[in-house]
C-alpha cells in the first residue's frame, strides 16, 4: 500500500491506542488503593462530608458508568474536570501551560538531537581513534546523571557567572506586557514575533537555553548511542561493502548508506525518547520553575489535587498517542520497504 | 602482457581466537578475455582472493605480496587512486542479491550514483538511459529502475549488480559465488547470462565458486584451490577430463548429475582449521594417496604438461 | 586470573566494583550510621550535644574528649550527611531491587502466556504493554505513587508498573521466536507437554537475556526512584534518600551551602554508572556485534 493508505491505516488506528491509554489512566486513578477526597481533606472527615464529595465527583456511581462517563467527558466534550480547591475547569490550566512545554521538548529535542546525530555519526566514520570510547563515556556518564542535578549545576556553574536567568519563562515585567498582547497564540515565541515585540522574544530565548541544555543533554546519551550503534551495523551490510567495491566515495558511503539506513532504527527511537523527554520536563520544569505541564503535575502532587494529576495524565496520553501517529508516518516516509 | 598477475599473495586476518592464515603464497596470471575460475571449498580462501585484488579487506588484516593489474601494481598504490579504479577498471559482484542493494535507494539511483562519481554522465538523466539499455540487454525491464530493490526478485536483482559491474566497462569483473544464494532455476538464467557477457563483452572475469560443475561451463582456465594454497591450475577441459591433483579429482567425484550412474562421493574429513594448517601437503589428512613425504613436506607447485599442480605423487 | 583488557572488561570491572560497594552500604550502611543521619543529637557521657546546621564537608567537633569528623558536612537540621549518604543506600537499593525484581517477575510470566498462548489474548497483551511502553514512565509512576502514598513496597510498586513492558516485550520476542524453531517443533511431535516446553526450551533461552537486561533495569529504577523522591512522592522524612535530599539541598545551593545537595547526587550518579557499566559490559561481552569478514 502507498503512502496514502499507511497513514489512514495508522490514523485509524490512533484512537484505539487512546482508548487503551486512557482506560489505563482510568484503572491506576480508580482502581488503585487510596481515596482522593481523603488525600484532600485529610483522613478526619465526617462521613455525610465524605458522602456528599463523592458524589459530586462521582465517586459513587459504579464503576463501569464512571468509566464511560470519564471516556465521554474526555472524547466529547473534551472536559477534564475541575480543580478540587478553587473549581476552576482543568483545561483551562493545561492550555495555558501547555505551549510552554511544547516549546522546551522541541528546544530540547534539537538540542539532543544536534549532539547525539552528530556524535554518533563521527564515531562511525573515525571508528579508529578515540572518539568512539569518548562518545560511549558521555553517553554512559549523561544517563546517571539525574536531570535535575544536571539543572542544578548548569544554574550554579553557567547562569550564575554569564547573568543567564534561573528560573521562570520571562522577567517579571515581560510576564505582565505578555497578558496585555493583542494577538495571543499562547506560545511566547510567535507571541511575541507576531506583535511586533522583539524584546520578549530575545527575554524567552535566555530563559530557555538553560532548561533546554539540561533536558537536551540528557536526552543525547541515548541518541549517541543508538546514531552510533546503527551507523557502524548499517556500515559492517553487504550493501555498504558493495559500494565501497563500486568506489563510491568514503563521506557518501557514511551517509548515503550508512546513515541514511540507521534513520530507520534511529527514528523508533527518537518516538520512545518522546516520552522520556515528556518524563523529564517535569523533572526540568521544576528546577527551573519553567511554568509548563510538568510544573503542573508537581503543583497538583503538593496540593494533593486529584483533578489536576488525572487531567494532565490524561493530557499525557493524548500527546503520546499524537506522537506515535507522526513517527509512524515519518517511518513510512523514510522506509521505502514499508511504503510499497 | 597479462591482464592480472597475482605475485606471493599471502593474507592473514587477525581474529580474537588466533591469526587465521588464508591465502599462503598465492601465484596466479590471467590474460585478457578469459575466464578464469577459482574453485575450492568453504574455508579455501577463495573470497578472500577475490576481495585481495579489489582491497577490500578489513583494516586488520596482514597482506603480503604483489597484484598487478595491467602492469600496475594495485598494492603499491595510495587509497584515493585505487578507489577511483575500483568499479571502473576492476568490479565485483557479491554472492547475496538480496543485502548487496542499498534498501533505502532506487535502482536507477544506484546506476546514477556510480557513474556520475566516475565521470562517466554528467547527468542523472544521461546515466539512467545508458542503465536502461543495459538493463534491458540482462534481461530486467527498464522501469525496473525506478524501483527500490526489495520490490525486485533475486535473480532480477543479481541481473542489476552484474549491470552495475558491467556499465563502466572493467577491464576486470570479480564473481565471488554469484549464484550460490539464488534456487537452482534462477542460478541456470543467471550463468546463462554469465555466459551471453562472456561472449558479448569479451569480459575478463575471475569467476569465484565452489561448485565444480558451474566452473566448468563458464571458465577456460581453473585454478583449484585448498587451505589457502593452490592445489593445481590449468585448461578447463583438460582439468576436467584429466584431473591431476587428488583434491580436484575428489571434487570432480563429488558432482552430482542427473541421469549419472556414477556415484556420487563426497570427500571425507573436513578442511582444516586455519589457524593451524596441518604440515607438509595441507590436503594429506584427506587425500587417499598420502605418504610419509606427503606428512612432511609442503608440496612446490610445479608445471607439468602445460599445468600447474602441487602434490608429490602427481607433479 | 587476567588484568581486564578492552573497553568492556574494564567497564565489567569498574561497575562490579562500584555495585559490591553498593550492596555493601546498603547492607551494612544504616546499622553503622542510622542514628546520625537522622538525629542532630549526640550522646555521650549521659549529656546530648546538638550539633550545629550546615557545617562545611570537613568540620570537626569536639564532644567530651571525642573527635567528630564531618567530611561531607551537616545539612540544615544539623544531621550528618555523609551519614545521611550512607544509610539512604538501604532505601534506594531496596526499592530499586525489590521493583526490578517485581517488573522481571510480571513481565516474564505475561510475555511467556501471551507468545505462547498467542491469538486475542497476545494482541491485547501487546496493544497494552505497547502503549504503556510509550507512555512517559516517570509520568506513570508518579500518578501509581501519588496514589498509592508513601513506603518502600508502595513507590517499588509504582516503579515496577513502569518496567513489565520492557521485560514483557524481550520475553515474548523470544518465545515467538523460539515457537518456529526446529527444536521446539520436534518437543511438539514428541508430545511434550506445555510445562515441560517451557521449563526445558524456552526459559533456558529467555534466562541470558533477561540477565543483561536486569543491571540495566536496576539502574533505570535508581533514577525513577529519585526523581519521585525529589517530587517528594513515596518518602517520609526524616528517612535518608538522595533525591529527596537533592531537592532539600536546592534551596541552600544557591545560598552557599552546596554540599548538602552536592553529596547526594554525586552518590547517585556513581550508583547508577555502576549498574550501568555492568549492564553495558555484559552486553558487550556475551553479544559481541558483527565484524566485517
Amino acid at each position: 500500500m502507498g503512502l496514502k493508505e499507511h497513514v489512514l491505516y495508522r490514523l485509524a488506528l490512533t484512537p484505539l491506542m487512546l482508548l487503551v491509554l486512557l482506560t489505563l489512566v482510568f484503572v491506576l486513578m480508580r482502581v488503585l488503593p487510596g481515596d482522593p477526597i481523603t488525600m484532600l481533606e485529610g483522613k478526619n472527615i465526617p462521613e455525610e462530608v465524605l458522602a456528599r464529595r463523592r458524589a459530586e465527583l462521582g465517586l459513587d456511581k459504579p464503576l463501569h458508568e464512571q468509566y464511560l462517563n470519564y471516556l465521554y467527558s474526555v472524547f466529547v466534550r473534551l472536559d477534564l474536570g475541575v480543580t478540587a480547591l478553587e473549581r476552576v475547569p482543568v483545561g483551562y490550566f493545561i492550555a495555558a501551560r501547555l505551549p510552554a512545554t511544547v516549546d522546551l521538548t522541541i528546544a530540547a529535542t534539537v538540542v539532543a538531537l544536534g549532539i547525539g546525530v552528530l556524535m554518533g555519526i563521527l564515531s562511525a566514520r573515525y571508528e579508529e581513534s578515540w572518539f568512539p570510547q569518548f562518545a560511549r563515556v558521555y553517553s554512559s556518564v549523561v544517563y546517571s546523571i539525574p536531570v535535575f542535578y544536571l539543572g542544578l549545576m548548569l544554574q550554579v556553574g553557567v547562569a550564575r557567572p554569564y547573568g543567564l536567568p534561573t528560573t521562570g519563562r520571562l522577567n517579571p515585567l515581560n510576564m505582565v506586557l505578555l497578558d496585555s498582547l493583542p494577538v495571543k497564540t499562547g506560545f511566547v515565541l510567535l507571541d511575541s514575533l507576531l506583535n511586533g515585540r522583539l524584546d520578549i522574544a530575545a527575554d524567552y530565548i535566555t530563559h530557555i537555553i538553560l532548561p533546554a541544555l539540561t533536558l537536551g543533554v540528557y536526552i543525547s546519551g541515548v541518541f549517541t548511542r543508538v546514531t552510533y550503534l546503527s551507523v557502524s551495523e548499517a556500515m559492517v551490510q553487504d550493501y555498504t561493502r558493495a559500494a565501497r567495491a563500486r568506489g563510491i566515495g568514503e563521506w557518501r558511503v557514511v551517509t548515503r548508506y550508512g546513515f541514511r539506513n540507521a534513520l530507520i532504527p534511529l527514528l523508533t527511537m527518537a518516538g520512545l525518547q518522546v516520552a522520556a523527554l515528556l518524563g523529564g520536563a517535569v523533572l526540568t520544569e521544576t528546577t527551573f520553575n519553567w511554568e509548563g505541564l510538568g510544573l503542573l503535575v508537581y503543583e497538583g502532587i503538593l496540593k494533593r489535587d486529584y483533578a489536576i494529576v488525572q487531567g494532565t495524565v490524561t493530557i499525557y496520553a493524548l500527546i503520546v498517542a499524537v506522537v506515535s501517529l507522526v513517527v509512524d508516518v515519518a517511518y513510512a516516509l523514510v522506509d521505502p520497504r514499508v511504503r510499497y | 602482457m597479462n591482464l592480472l598477475k597475482v605475485q606471493d599473495l599471502w593474507v592473514k586476518y587477525r581474529t580474537r581466537r588466533g591469526v587465521i592464515e588464508a591465502l599462503s603464497g598465492v601465484n596466479l596470471s590471467m590474460e585478457e578475455g578469459e575466464v578464469l575460475g577459482v574453485v575450492g571449498e568453504s574455508g579455501s580462501g577463495k573470497s578472500t582472493l577475490g576481495f585481495a585484488i579489489i582491497r577490500l579487506l578489513p583494516k586488520s588484516t596482514e597482506v603480503k605480496g604483489s597484484v598487478i593489474l595491467n602492469g600496475i601494481d594495485l598494492f603499491s598504490l595510495p587509497e584515493e587512486e585505487i578507489r577511483r579504479m575500483r568499479g571502473k577498471e576492476v568490479s565485483m559482484v557479491f554472492q547475496d542479491p538480496y543485502s548487496s542493494l542499498n534498501p533505502v535507494m532506487k535502482i536507477g539511483d544506484h546506476f546514477a550514483e556510480l557513474m556520475m562519481e566516475h565521470g562517466a554522465a554528467s547527468s542523472r538523466g544521461e546515466a539512467i538511459e545508458a542503465a536502461g539499455k543495459l538493463l534491458e540487454r540482462l534481461g530486467v525491464p527498464r522501469e525496473r529502475l525506478n524501483d527500490y530493490p526489495h520490490q525486485l526478485s533475486g535473480g532480477q536483482r543479481q541481473r542489476v549488480a552484474i549491470g552495475l559491474a558491467l556499465i563502466l566497462k572493467p577491464k576486470l569483473v570479480v564473481a565471488d559465488e554469484i549464484t550460490t544464494a539464488l534456487d537452482a532455476l534462477v542460478e541456470r538464467q543467471i550463468i546463462d547470462l554469465v555466459k551471453e557477457v562472456k561472449r558479448d563483452y569479451k569480459t575478463s572475469m575471475l569467476f569465484i565458486t565452489h561448485n565444480m560443475g558451474l566452473v566448468a561451463e563458464v571458465a577456460d582456465r581453473v585454478a583449484v584451490l585448498y587451505a589457502g594454497k593452490l592445489a593445481e591450475v590449468g585448461d578447463m577441459r583438460e582439468v576436467v577430463s584429466n584431473p591431476l591433483h587428488p583434491y580436484t579429482e575428489a571434487l570432480l567425484r563429488s558432482v552430482p548429475r542427473i541421469g549419472g550412474s556414477k556415484a556420487v562421493k563426497p570427500i571425507p574429513g573436513e578442511p582444516p582449521d586455519m589457524r593451524n594448517p596441518p604440515p607438509g601437503c595441507r590436503f594429506h589428512p584427506r587425500c587417499p594417496l598420502a605418504t610419509e613425504k606427503c606428512k612432511l613436506e609442503e608440496p612446490p607447485l610445479v608445471e607439468k604438461g602445460g599445468r600447474l599442480v602441487a602434490c608429490h605423487l602427481r607433479g | 586470573m587476567r588484568l581486564p583488557s578492552g573497553f568492556a572488561e574494564w567497564g565489567l570491572a569498574l561497575g562490579t566494583a562500584l555495585v559490591a560497594a553498593f550492596a555493601l552500604l546498603a547492607l551494612i550502611g544504616e546499622s553503622l550510621m542510622g542514628q546520625r543521619a537522622v538525629s542532630n543529637i549526640i550522646v555521650a557521657d549521659g549529656k546530648t550535644y546538638v550539633v550545629p546546621p550546615l557545617l562545611p564537608p570537613g568540620s570537626k567537633l569536639e564532644v567530651s574528649g571525642r573527635e567528630y569528623v564531618f567530611i561531607m558536612g551537616t545539612d540544615q537540621l544539623g544531621r550528618d550527611v555523609f551519614a545521611r549518604v550512607v544509610s539512604g543506600a538501604r532505601f534506594v537499593l531496596t526499592v530499586a531491587f525489590l521493583s526490578t525484581a517485581i517488573s522481571a517477575v510480571l513481565g516474564t510470566i505475561l510475555g511467556l502466556l501471551s507468545g505462547y498462548i498467542g491469538g486475542f489474548l497476545d494482541r491485547f497483551l501487546s496493544l497494552v504493554m505497547d502503549s504503556m511502553y510509550a507512555f512517559p514512565g516517570l509520568i506513570l509512576a508518579i500518578a501509581v505513587a501519588a496514589l498509592l502514598g508513601v513506603g518502600v513496597l508502595n513507590i517499588s510498586l509504582a516503579i515496577a508498573i513502569v518496567y513489565i513492558p520492557s521485560y514483557f516485550r524481550m520475553v515474548r520476542g523470544v518465545v515467538l521466536s523460539l515457537k518456529s524453531a526446529p527444536f521446539v517443533e520436534a518437543a511438539v511431535v514428541a508430545g511434550a507437554s506445555p510445562w515441560s516446553i517451557v521449563t526445558r526450551h524456552v526459559l533456558p533461552n529467555v534466562i541470558p537475556q533477561i540477565i543483561t537486561l536486569l543491571p540495566v533495569s536496576f539502574a533505570d529504577a535508581i533514577i525513577t526512584e529519585a526523581g519521585l523522591t525529589f517530587l517528594g512522592l513515596g518518602i517520609e522524612p526524616p528517612t535518608p534518600d538522595w533525591g529527596f535530599d537533592l531537592n532539600k539541598g536546592r534551596q541552600f545551593f544557591l545560598a552557599g551551602y552546596w554540599w548538602i545537595g552536592a553529596f547526594p547526587g554525586l552518590t547517585i550518579i556513581l550508583s547508577v554508572l555502576g549498574f550501568l557499566l555492568v549492564g553495558e559490559s555484559l552486553n558487550e561481552l556475551l553479544n559481541p556485534r558483527k565484524v566485517e569478514s
